[in-house]
């Protein structure tokens, strides 16, 4: 059951799109830009899921974060308006009444600029916390220490110094005991942190971290300003009954009835990964799509020249068979015909969907991801719509009768 | 006894209308014969020399090859005994026109599934035996007429077949080029192979030890000229 000729049928398919190559790249257009669109989303997909681990990496997901607002809006910014502020007050209840909890940290930003003898920064992130907020940000102190609870409930001017500030300031290693003027006012620098990089689109050394209570004494608009509150979970795996155990706390403490809503929005990574995972699940749906709609077409046009083909090429097939070629012979010359055809569609639109990406990635700062399974999937999706397109005209070639075919002119 | 019609019938339908390929034909031809078909147009000499080289099937009674009955085979033997046992060489040559004369040649071997370090020996010998060994790698269209009916009985030999068919080989030749294709069928009868060959020319058909006269799809004359 040996199918003869195989390589001879690579060969004579070769040729016999070389003789018509206007005609050949016409038909595989459609299946390049299909294999084309699929590479490249996959691949983009494949860069973006690449950045974002990177960023989720960065915050952990055993955090919960309460605030006035959702991350997600699903309602009307009036109602969210209307709730009552979120105070540090509440953020020391908190720590008071959950046992799932290891730290309830409060945190507030403001923007202003920050001097050092003769430099000042300006548009610096000011941050208002305690002292658990650097457990809860995995960040490292460099020099010096973070800030202390004395400091908050003293109202203290004093400041750890993020990372940008401390190359801004001419890396003075001894600027730990320093003053520096925060908005103006002089505060004594206790600490400085290590270099975190960005998140979320988010540069994180340009920051400064300032008690919370200090930072309020200060704001402006202080009575309107609304503090957001991070629980860090003692686990994961606990993170579920934490969250819990915080709404129905909150509940308490703004003495809601049964039937009134919660006035207040928990937050977490979790559902931003959600949002993410639904957002690109639906790329990955019209990939699918477009991807099939033009291999489809790809295909369409694969049957019709192959069909074309095999009508030019009668006599062609009336002397194989005069010269023994079985059916399947003709069947698997034609196929091989169909599959060369749809390969060197199918090799353009990997290159040209790499491409895109790539070229991408060099302009941006998008990284490229070269995904081996994307290939393998354009390599599958050309392979079988050259045989689905392509087992019709090939049977139609191989039941031709050899007396008919022979006299084909 | 290599080839035996017995009743031999072949009708084809056009609509409801049956045409009469051959009626009745009863013959038999012996290994090593070099036998001539005459008869006019329309007569049957091709649909016998189909049916005989396994390219079509009788609608009734029956063929004998080697002793063995072949009216009813499959599609699959019909084309393993087009491999094995024919040699067919057209009056339009027939040749692949992508391919060169040595690919040509090959052909007949890749669907025997014939090595190709051996099919290609093979083949070059073809070539050599019919005096083309300087034009192997040409395509048809860069060779003559008779060079390409040279091409097409090398590619009829490849295979040492049991017999070879040839339907009027010189009909697209001149007078010349035509004497040439016929002395080197003589020669390959010469050598032991059996040859059939459909032929309008009397001086062709003189060539051979025995020439069938058909009319009408039937046998009209059948003599031994020599
Ligand atoms: N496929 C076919 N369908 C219908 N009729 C056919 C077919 N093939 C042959 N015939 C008819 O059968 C008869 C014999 O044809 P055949 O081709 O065998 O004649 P021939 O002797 O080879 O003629 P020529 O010398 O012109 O080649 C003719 O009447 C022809 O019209
Ligand atoms: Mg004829």
């Amino acid at each position: 059951m040996r199918y003869a000729g195989v390589r001879e049928s690579f060969r004579t398919a070769i040729s016999s799109l070389r003789v018509r190559r206007t005609r050949a790249f016409l038909t595989i257009l459609g299946i390049v830009i299909g294999v084309a669109t699929v590479i490249a989303i996959v691949s983009f997909i494949a860069g973006l899921d690449r950045a974002v681990e990177k960023e989720f990496a960065s915050i952990g997901s055993d955090v919960l974060y309460i605030g006035k607002y959702p991350w997600i809006w699903t309602g009307k910014w009036y109602d969210y308006r209307r709730r009552p502020n979120i105070t540090v007050d509440i953020a020391d209840r908190l720590r008071e009444r959950l046992t799932y909890a290891e730290y309830v940290v409060p945190e507030i930003t403001e923007n202003g600029s920050v001097s050092y003898r003769s430099t000042t920064v300006e548009d610096v992130n000011i941050v208002g916390t305690s002292q658990d907020y650097i457990y809860i940000e995995n960040a490292e102190v460099k020099m010096g220490r973070f800030l202390s609870e004395i400091e908050n409930a003293r109202k203290r001017h004093s400041v750890v110094l993020g990372w940008g500030l401390f190359d801004a300031f001419g890396s003075d290693q001894g600027i730990v005991g320093k003053r520096v003027y925060i908005n103006g006012r002089p505060f004594k620098v206790v600490g400085v942190l290590a270099r975190r990089g960005r998140a979320f689109g988010r540069e994180r050394d340009n920051m400064v971290y300032i008690p919370i209570k200090t930072l309020l004494k200060y704001a402006k608009h202080r009575q309107r300003r609304s503090v957001n509150i991070c629980v860090k979970g003692r686990s994961i795996e606990e993170i579920g009954l934490l969250r819990e155990e915080v709404i129905s706390a909150m509940r308490v403490i703004r003495g809601l009835k049964g039937y009134e809503e919660n006035d207040f929005s928990i937050n977490e990574m979790s559902q931003l990964l959600d949002m993410y995972a639904s957002q690109t699940k639906n790329i990955y749906l019209a990939m699918v799509l477009i991807g099939a709609l033009s291999l489809l077409v790809g295909g369409v046009g694969v049957m019709n020249i192959m069909l074309v083909s095999v009508t030019e090429r009668t006599r062609e097939i009336g002397v194989r068979k005069a010269l023994g070629a079985r059916r399947r012979d003709i069947l698997t010359q034609f196929l091989i015909e169909a599959l060369v055809l749809c390969w060197v569609g199918g090799v353009i639109g990997i290159m040209l969907g790499f491409l895109l990406p790539f070229l991408v990635s060099v302009a941006t700062e998008f990284p490229f991801a070269f995904s081996v399974k994307a290939v393998a999937v354009g390599f599958l999706f050309t392979t079988g719509v050259a045989i689905f397109f392509g087992m019709y005209p090939a049977a139609k070639a191989a039941k031709k009768d050899p007396i008919y075919a022979l006299r084909y002119e | 006894m290599l080839i035996h019609l017995e009743r031999a019938t072949k009708i084809y339908l056009l609509g409801n209308e049956k045409i009469y390929g051959l009626r009745d034909v009863n013959l038999s031809i012996e290994k090593g014969e070099y036998v001539s078909v005459m008869g006019p147009s329309g007569s049957g000499k091709s649909t016998m020399l189909n049916i005989l080289g396994f390219l079509d099937k009788l609608t009734s009674g029956r063929y004998i090859f080697n002793g063995e009955d072949v009216s009813s085979l499959s599609e699959e033997k019909l084309a393993f005994y087009r491999n094995r046992t024919v040699g067919f060489i057209f009056q339009t040559f027939n040749l692949l026109p992508r391919m060169t004369a040595l690919g040509n040649v090959e052909l007949p071997l890749i669907y025997r599934g014939v090595r190709r370090d051996v099919r290609l020996r093979s083949a070059r010998s073809a070539l050599a035996s019919v005096g083309l060994s300087k034009r192997m790698y040409h395509r048809p269209n860069e060779l003559s007429g008779g060079e390409r009916q040279r091409v097409a009985i090398a590619r009829a030999i490849v295979g040492s077949p049991s017999m070879i068919l040839a339907d009027e080989p010189t009909g697209n030749l001149d007078q010349a080029t035509g004497e040439e294709i016929i002395q080197i069928l003589d020669s390959l009868h010469d050598a032991g192979n059996t040859i059939i060959l459909v032929t309008h020319e009397e001086s062709v058909a003189r060539h051979a030890d025995r020439i069938i006269r058909l009319r009408d799809g039937r046998v009209e004359s059948d003599e031994r000229i020599r």
